[in-house]
């Protein structure tokens, strides 16, 4: 994982332009290649509340992760549909000892909206608050894993982990990882990123302008950014067709078919961004019988689920939360399947009897209602009677999910594959909604994690996989794509892992 | 009015003591039920600020931060002896201060309820009048006829009917109706257009209905028939006689519809996304950010105990027979 800037954006930007001198005349896509200047670009997004703030560990929404990559900077930043690591405030890093020590070398002449220059000292102050005792990050068991943060020079520090890791770059693009400048303690949103916020009403909108002295000095094209709070799918469709914005985000699945003929606007599929899954307490009777979570898994029609639930907009899982686009997909192991016959062979070897309840609930989106219906009729076909629960919205985080026995789960993506097997699979994780604690499992992962062999890593990470795949307390039927309506008029716009261009579509994109 | 309140029997401050004592009386019962209301909900602040990230050791932390660990009647008491020095505390969620957060969605909440006054108050009242006057006419059947219509259709579907016809087809008005970066007065208009729009078709109905009743009974009184077997012609009677006598149920009407906006505006703020009170109690119920909702709450109910309080009032002015003590009937 060591990077250097061999190809760095601002070289593919020279290199593509170059290109476009000769072409522009004869191929006009090329002309997407040479941005200019201008513009207000307005985004719908979801997510946001009045009682948000600036404070990065309460940043844990969509729109709070459109925030971060308008208004500030990671270390490291996430590009495209692969996730490739690119520079961010550390202009390159360096892991040593197995990954338990990384050297990061921060650009020089980078400053905050104040004027103040980024330091080292910046970045230590910024990741360690996430670790303190009334944090409430979603960043927290990264901080956590910090054994020690040292300052070199002024843009180069060193970070000591409690155990190698060689993803840890890959963590730092986390949003909440943003930067901000040391001893902050107001939060007042003041960071490094292409837009400086000239108004901000909670829940509402926030209105930024241009960053005249960003340090990607060929980025942020247009000169104002308007993030609009609209968590109503409804009011972001409206927006959308109206002119009003020219990008929206999470589009519902089932109607999106009726927008793609639209004049002047694209819709794109993010693969892979979140799975709705069911969960089956391992460690809880009767799940705790491998023969019927096995049972259940083939139980399950994921072609139906893909088909009738998200319009044939997402992938099929293979019950582990790394989605088939994901570079560490196993696309090697056994894919389980829809197999009423095994199902029902599988069911009565359990020597379970009696209907399983089945928890569900809007909070887990209106796919965990669709998706659990449908369980229930093919379970049924294998002699499986699954009863369907249907718990409200309130406090179903904190009083079913990972509780109950039998439940409906989600999980957004992680920026590594690592991260999501280690935070909700592995034994012992206050992440772990399943409860199941599986030594293979637990060795599998944590040697791949020190693992400097790329292809040993992987193969480690396949048989982490498998095991998960045949042994776990999770049905992952499917990864819905989640829709996002782009204007045709924004130009340079590259669909990322996560909404909106990996969150800082405000820097890359331009009008036409 | 000095003159009218006399020595000993005033009506017009047994008025004052009464309603005054009903008002705080209503409002006290207001806070506790929603106190209890929002305890009742499943999950507290905590919960929904955590969300997904809630473990045991995180949840507890945050509730001792917030004073969530204290039991329910102390939160209470000490709520309301804080809000009686004006103190309406900090929000659960955000940690600002609860008027920071109040005051400039009720600055909206309050232009969007008085623009769409403006321009329903003339609307529905000279359509109630009209339709008095043209009683059982086809005019009078139409009015009644599409405002039963618009009365009958929810608040939320007019307007994402209004949405869908002028923002989405013809892209004349903004479908979020969030306040605009160069804030001048068109924009304004822009984005307050549709939700004033849709408030005036949702009330417009029952204030004129409200309206012609009134007329029609002043119309139907032994004096008006006096005034046509006498001869004198229908519009002098209704200018000079039916008029005057129905000023203060239509008074009255008037302002329990601006009361009765600031209700519908609740629905209208979510389907515009407009920043306004309602949104934000809707938003703060979700976070279970109990001081926020209460002090929405409360203020809902003042404004609509004054409303009503200014409506009796404005009754008790506008008619001699009853702000005089009783001395039997003058007319």
């Amino acid at each position: 994982m060591n990077r250097s800037n061999d190809l760095s954006r601002r070289g593919f930007l020279q290199g593509a332009s170059a290109l476009s001198l000769f072409a522009v005349s004869t191929w006009p896509v090329f002309a997407q290649a040479s941005p200019k200047r201008g513009g207000t670009l307005s985004i719908a997004i979801e997510g946001a509340s009045t009682g948000d703030t600036f404070d990065p560990r309460t940043f844990n929404s969509p729109y709070w992760a459109v925030v971060g990559g308008t208004v500030f900077n990671t270390l490291v930043e996430a590009h495209g549909p692969a996730n490739e690591l690119r520079p961010g405030l550390a202009k390159s890093w360096e892991g040593f000892d197995g990954g338990k020590r990384w050297v990061f070398d921060l650009v020089e002449g980078a400053t905050f909206h104040d004027g103040r220059p980024v330091t080292a000292a910046d970045v230590i102050y910024s990741l360690q608050i996430h670790n303190a005792d009334d944090s409430r990050s979603n960043s927290r068991a990264i901080a956590a894993g910090i054994a020690k943060m040292t300052v070199d020079t002024p843009t180069r520090l060193i970070v000591e982990l409690t155990e190698g890791n060689y993803f840890f770059p890959a963590m730092l693009t986390n949003y909440p990882l943003c930067i901000i400048p040391e001893g902050t303690t107001v939060f007042d949103g003041i960071g490094s990123g292409p837009y400086k916020i000239t108004r901000f009403s909670a829940g509402e909108a926030l209105e930024t302008e241009r960053n005249e002295n960003y340090f990607k000095s060929d980025m942020a094209w247009v000169d104002r950014v308007v993030l609009l709070a609209a968590n109503d799918a409804g009011a972001r469709v409206s927006a959308f067709q109206g002119g009003q914005v020219q990008i929206a985000t999470a589009l519902d699945t089932r109607t999106a078919s009726m927008l793609r003929g639209l004049p002047g606007k694209s819709l794109y599929n993010i693969a892979g961004s979140f799975f709705v899954g069911f969960n089956m307490r391992a460690d809880t009777a009767p799940f705790d019988n491998p023969d019927l979570r096995l049972a259940l898994k083939l139980a399950i029609n994921r072609e139906d689920i893909l088909t009738r639930v998200f319009a044939g907009q997402g992938r099929i899982g293979n019950d582990t939360p790394i989605p088939p686009n994901d570079p560490l997909f196993a696309a090697d192991i056994a894919q389980n399947s829809y197999d009423p016959e095994r199902a029902r062979e599988l069911f009565q070897q359990s020597g379970v009897t009696g209907p399983l309840q089945l928890i569900t609930s809007d909070a887990v989106t209106s796919a965990a209602i669709d998706m659990a219906a449908l369980f229930k009729e093919h379970a049924a076909a294998a002699g499986i009677d699954v009863e369907i629960v249907r718990q409200p919205a309130d406090g179903y985080w904190s009083n079913i999910w990972a509780k109950a026995p039998f439940h409906a789960t989600m999980w957004g993506a992680r920026p590594t594959a690592d991260m999501i097997l280690t935070t909700a699979y592995s034994s012992g994780s206050a992440g772990n909604d399943t409860h199941w604690s599986n030594p293979d499992f637990d060795a599998a992962i944590a040697a791949a994690r020190a693992e400097s062999d790329e292809a040993a890593r992987n193969a480690l990470y396949s048989e982490a996989q498998r095991i998960l795949s045949s042994d776990g307390g999770v049905i992952v039927p499917v990864f819905g794509d989640m829709i996002e309506g782009v204007s045709d008029e924004i130009q340079g716009y590259v669909a990322g892992t996560q909404h909106c261009a990996n969150y800082r579509v405000a820097e890359e994109v331009w009008f036409a | 009015m000095v003159s009218l309140v006399q020595k000993g029997r005033s009506p017009l401050r047994d008025f004052f003591v009464a309603r005054g004592v009903s008002g705080v009386l209503s409002l006290l019962v207001v806070t506790g039920l929603i106190f209890v209301g929002t305890a009742l909900l499943p999950g507290d602040t905590a919960s929904a600020l955590l969300g997904q990230n809630a473990n045991s050791q995180a949840l507890e932390t945050l509730r001792r931060n917030l004073g969530l660990d204290q039991p329910l009647y102390l939160r209470y008491f000490s709520w309301l002896a804080d809000a009686v020095r004006g103190d309406l505390g900090t929000s659960l969620a955000s940690g600002r201060p609860v008027a920071d957060v109040l005051l400039p969605r009720l600055a909206n909440s309050l232009l969007l309820a008085s623009i769409a006054a403006v321009f329903l108050l003339p609307i529905a009242i000279g359509g109630g009048i009209l339709a008095a006057v043209r009683q059982d006419s086809w005019l009078d059947r139409l009015l009644g006829f599409t405002s039963m219509l618009l009365l009958a259709m929810p608040a939320f579907l007019v307007g994402y009917l209004l949405i869908y016809v002028f923002a989405v087809r013809m892209g004349w008005f903004p479908a979020i109706s969030v306040a605009p970066l160069a804030g001048g007065i068109d924009a304004w208009a822009k984005i307050l257009a549709l939700p004033v729009l849709s408030l005036v078709i949702i009330a417009q109905a029952h204030t004129m209905k409200l309206t012609r009743t009134a007329i029609l009974s002043v119309l139907a009184s032994d004096y008006i028939l006096m005034a046509e077997i006498k001869g004198i012609s229908r519009r002098y009677i209704i200018l000079r006689h039916a008029l005057p006598n129905a000023l203060s149920p239509i008074l009255s009407i008037s302002i329990l519809t601006v009361a009765y906006l600031i209700v519908d505006v609740v629905v209208i703020e979510i389907v515009f996304s407009y920043p306004g009170l309602g949104k934000l109690m809707v938003d703060s119920v979700a976070y279970r950010d109990l001081t926020v909702v209460q002090a929405c709450g409360l203020l809902f109910a003042a404004i609509f105990i004054a409303m009503n309080f200014l409506a009796d009032l404005l009754a008790l002015l506008a008619n001699p027979r009853r702000r005089v003590p009783a001395r039997g009937h003058t007319a």
